[in-house]
């Protein structure tokens, strides 16, 4: 750990030059966040939402059993697309989505909310209700998302799932949900070859014992079979009259699955709560109706759902969606994107960063990116030398603003690093564009967000500062889960919520993540429950047992190792893993040992970490074992 | 291509060659490239915008005479003429395209008001369009709007998108782009390989 603390900690504060005249002092952030740290505030922010019938009270209940706005009555689609309508934002461009083979397709906010209006007709005809899952396992194509903006309309609650997820892991999903209706596409295609997405579903639903009806929304027009009675095309079903359905507060508005040491656990946000926090938070961060924002994040995470699917939309700016991966046709996609569309404010993640910064530089300097005006990232880690390049070289343009220097590539424009967890369903930390914006720690996530009562504790609950501790929320935020696993309550301790992650606070506030505190992995940003791959492996022909673990991989912050006893072929177990868990989740290496002790599994995980990580040696009969498998990975 | 609502668009070569499909027809307007074009429509002759040896087209030189006022039907397209020229870009003392020589197209189909421009200034005739969805705009300077005068347009004309055309420097697209994309969604569309 001490390893990556030196890569991600900085006691350099920077104050970009277009952001001169926003920063505010320490001292106004502490005034400003102290008085923040009430319902009261959140309750301020929740006047911001459109009721049907206003709250009499902020909150209620004890965490994690709590409820935002109780007696609130809202329409959610109103909230997202609807408050738009009669402003000049209904004629803009909500959406500008961008095809693998370079189509660009826009739609109005108007255009939008035609199709989830016709869309929710379709749902309702196909059975789905106030209540009713609804599960996308989809990219989000412009159907897909007003699709998604159709359930909203109708109070049915959503799950999209990440289409890198394998057949297994949908069909977990799917038995853990239940949902009505499945949205597929037939397939898409990924450098330049189709994806056949329908075929994954097909053997997920064979494995499921839930059978939802399926919906195909016609990507590239390939063949595939469709099973009588089940699955259904979108150009075929009738819709039925449909209203925009009025639910209460914590009705709730979507779920999506995480990973915990134990397995996948089903997070469901309810409506009033967790609108008011994106809502919030999104302008917070610098969204405004006239902002084309690029997120390469897509819905099925939660910087995917918050910020693509609700927060953009709620504000009114342009939302840009490219559907091929960052590699394709070039690794200058995403700078041609930029380009192209006069992006204003980028989203991706750290890890994408990291990548960017290895291709050649003449990639980047060959598009002109002057129209940002802020560059955002999240997901996992960030070190100091990958924000400095995104900050110098992506951010500084060619356009000298305030005292920005170009030709020295001095810096122009704020790169900032935040910290997400689906649980906290938005951004909860960050220096703030529009609010709190106080000057850029270099690798961090930025003091906490006005609202959020966030810490970092030792192991006996104290704030320690300027080295590691554990990650804390000490009170509750409105999107907190309305729905949740036994693992998320279990993180509730005397009243305070440990996030399960380590940080470092400066004195300062600034955060410092450092990785996740359990075993639970996370691969590119992306939250990897070693369950998963664990189940996948040990269902292999030879396999007694398995145990599965994150180590540190420089590209993707953390990459699966798996542990086998058993005889095994390496090269088959990897194929089963990505076939059913999914592609992101393929271990880097498989260590097949003879035997395995007969300790539990988290203990295994957790020894094997420790060790990995911290350099902390197991104790009585794991040691051995422990420095078997590191000198195996070596 | 751009996809919006009932058409898709195209560039078609040349400086301002753009070819919009609807309903199973294409219209096309300064195409060089002239495959698969139902409906041939120029803006005038210059070179880069017309490519000589074109049988059955529309356009205020030659062909189906079209004037500035005109109202054309063309299968699922409406299409009406607008004065294009230039006041300020002159040579020899001479505006480049006079008043008269040229026009630009305003062609209605799929639920679309796209406004081609021809090679234009912002003149009076051009600021009583109304109602633009897609604006084609040509951007340059020289014989066409500078990019600033061409943002000028869209600030003006405030269309949902905004399609620069006519430049061969990328500076000018760039310009024009920094200036104009607080007040309509620029995008840029390239010629097809």
């Amino acid at each position: 750990m001490e390893d990556l603390l030196r890569e991600v900690y900085s006691e350099e504060r920077v104050v970009p030059p277009l952001f001169k005249y926003k920063a505010i002092s320490p001292a106004q952030y502490a005034r400003i966040y102290r008085e923040s740290l009430t319902p009261e505030f959140w309750a301020g922010e929740a006047a911001q939402l459109l009721w049907e019938r206003r709250w009499t009270k902020a909150l209620e209940g004890e965490p994690p059993a709590v409820r935002w706005f109780p007696d609130g009555l809202l329409s959610p689609y109103r909230n997202v697309v609807g408050r738009h309508e009669g402003t000049w934002i209904w004629e803009k461009p909500a959406l500008i989505w961008r095809g693998e083979e370079g189509v660009t397709r826009v739609f109005t906010y108007s255009d939008l909310d035609a199709m989830a209006k016709s869309y929710s007709g379709v749902l309702k005809a196909l059975g789905v209700g106030r209540g009713d899952w609804v599960v996308f396992y989809a990219p989000p194509t412009p159907e897909v998302v007003a699709l998604m903006l159709a359930a909203v309309r109708l109070g049915a609650p959503i799950e999209p799932v990440f289409t890198g997820f394998g057949y297994g892991d949908l069909a977990a999903r799917v038995d853990d949900t239940r949902p009505r209706l499945l949205v597929t596409v037939d397939a898409f295609p990924r450098r330049g070859r189709p994806i056949k997405v329908k075929e994954a579903v097909d053997k997920a639903l064979g494995l499921a014992k839930w059978k939802p009806k399926v919906l195909v929304v016609e990507r590239m027009g390939v063949d595939v079979g469709l099973v009588e009675g089940r699955d259904h095309r979108l150009g075929d079903v009738r819709p039925e009259p449909a209203e925009e359905a009025v639910v209460e507060s914590a009705h709730p508005l979507f779920g999506l699955h995480v990973g915990y040491d134990g397995g996948l656990g089903l997070v469901v946000h309810g409506a009033g709560g967790y609108l008011t926090q994106t809502y919030a938070t999104t302008r917070w961060i610098g969204l405004r109706p006239r902002d084309t924002y690029f997120c390469t994040v897509l819905p099925g995470w939660i910087t995917g759902v918050t910020y693509v699917l609700f927060g953009p939309f709620m504000v009114g700016s342009a939302v840009v969606i490219y559907e091929g991966g960052p590699d394709y046709p070039g690794w200058d996609v995403w700078w041609s994107i930029m380009e192209d569309y006069a992006v204003t404010v980028f989203l991706t993640t750290a890890g994408a960063l990291r990548v960017l910064s290895r291709q050649d530089p003449e990639m980047l300097r060959e598009h002109n990116l002057d129209t940002l005006k802020l560059i955002l990232t999240t997901a996992e880690p960030m070190e100091v030398k990958y924000w400095k390049w995104a900050y110098h070289l992506v951010g500084t343009g060619t356009v000298p603003s305030i005292d920005s220097l170009p030709e020295k590539l001095s810096g122009r424009i704020p790169v900032i690093h935040m910290f997400i967890q689906t649980e906290l369903g938005t951004f909860a930390t960050g220096s703030l564009p529009n609010y709190t914006f106080v000057p850029i720690a270099p690798g961090s996530a930025g003091p906490p967000m006005p609202g959020f009562h966030i810490d970092v504790v030792d192991g006996e609950g104290n704030p320690v500062r300027g080295r590691p501790g554990q990650l804390v929320v000490k009170s509750p935020w409105p999107a907190m889960p309305v729905q949740y696993p036994r693992w998320y309550a279990e993180r509730w301790r005397g009243g305070v919520y440990y996030a399960g992650d380590y940080a470092v606070m400066a004195d300062d506030m600034n955060i410092f993540p450092l990785g996740r505190s359990d075993t639970v992995m996370k691969v590119n940003g992306y939250r990897i429950t070693p369950e998963a791959l664990e189940r996948a492996a040990e269902a292999a022909p030879g396999v007694k047992r398995a145990v599965a673990f994150g180590v540190r991989d420089l590209q993707k912050f953390e990459t699966p190792v798996v542990v086998v006893a058993g005889d095994v072929q390496p090269d088959e177990l990897r194929r089963r893993i990505r076939e059913y868990v999914g592609a992101i989740a393929e271990p880097a290496k498989i260590v097949a040992l003879e035997a395995m002790p007969d300790a539990p599994k988290p203990e295994l995980r957790a020894a094997l970490k420790a060790y990995l990580w911290r350099g902390a040696a197991a104790d009585g009969p794991l040691r051995g074992w422990v420095e078997e498998v590191a000198r195996r990975l070596r | 291509m751009l996809r919006f609502r009932g058409v898709d668009l195209w560039r078609a070569g040349g400086a301002a060659g753009a070819a919009v499909r609807s309903s199973g027809k294409t219209l096309c307007i300064d195409a060089l490239n002239t495959a698969g074009c139902d409906y041939l429509l120029y803006t005038h002759s210059h070179v880069g915008h017309f490519p000589g040896g074109v049988d059955a087209f529309y356009s205020p030189f030659g062909g189906t005479i079209v004037k500035p006022g005109d109202v054309l039907e063309l299968g699922p397209f409406r299409v009406s003429a607008v004065h294009a020229y230039n006041i300020t870009k002159a040579k020899d003392g001479r505006p480049i395209h006079p008043k008269g020589f040229g026009v630009g197209y305003v062609v209605e189909a799929g639920g679309v008001r796209l406004y081609h421009m021809g090679d234009t200034d912002l003149v009076r005739e051009v600021a009583e369009v109304r109602d633009v969805d897609v604006l084609l705009a040509p951007v340059g300077g020289g014989s066409v709007m500078t990019p600033e005068e061409a943002a000028d347009a869209v600030m003006l004309l405030r269309p949902k998108i905004a399609v620069p055309m006519h430049y061969t420097d990328k500076r000018h697209y760039v310009k024009f782009r920094d200036v104009a994309h607080p007040y309509a969604n620029v995008v840029a569309l390239h010629q097809p390989p």
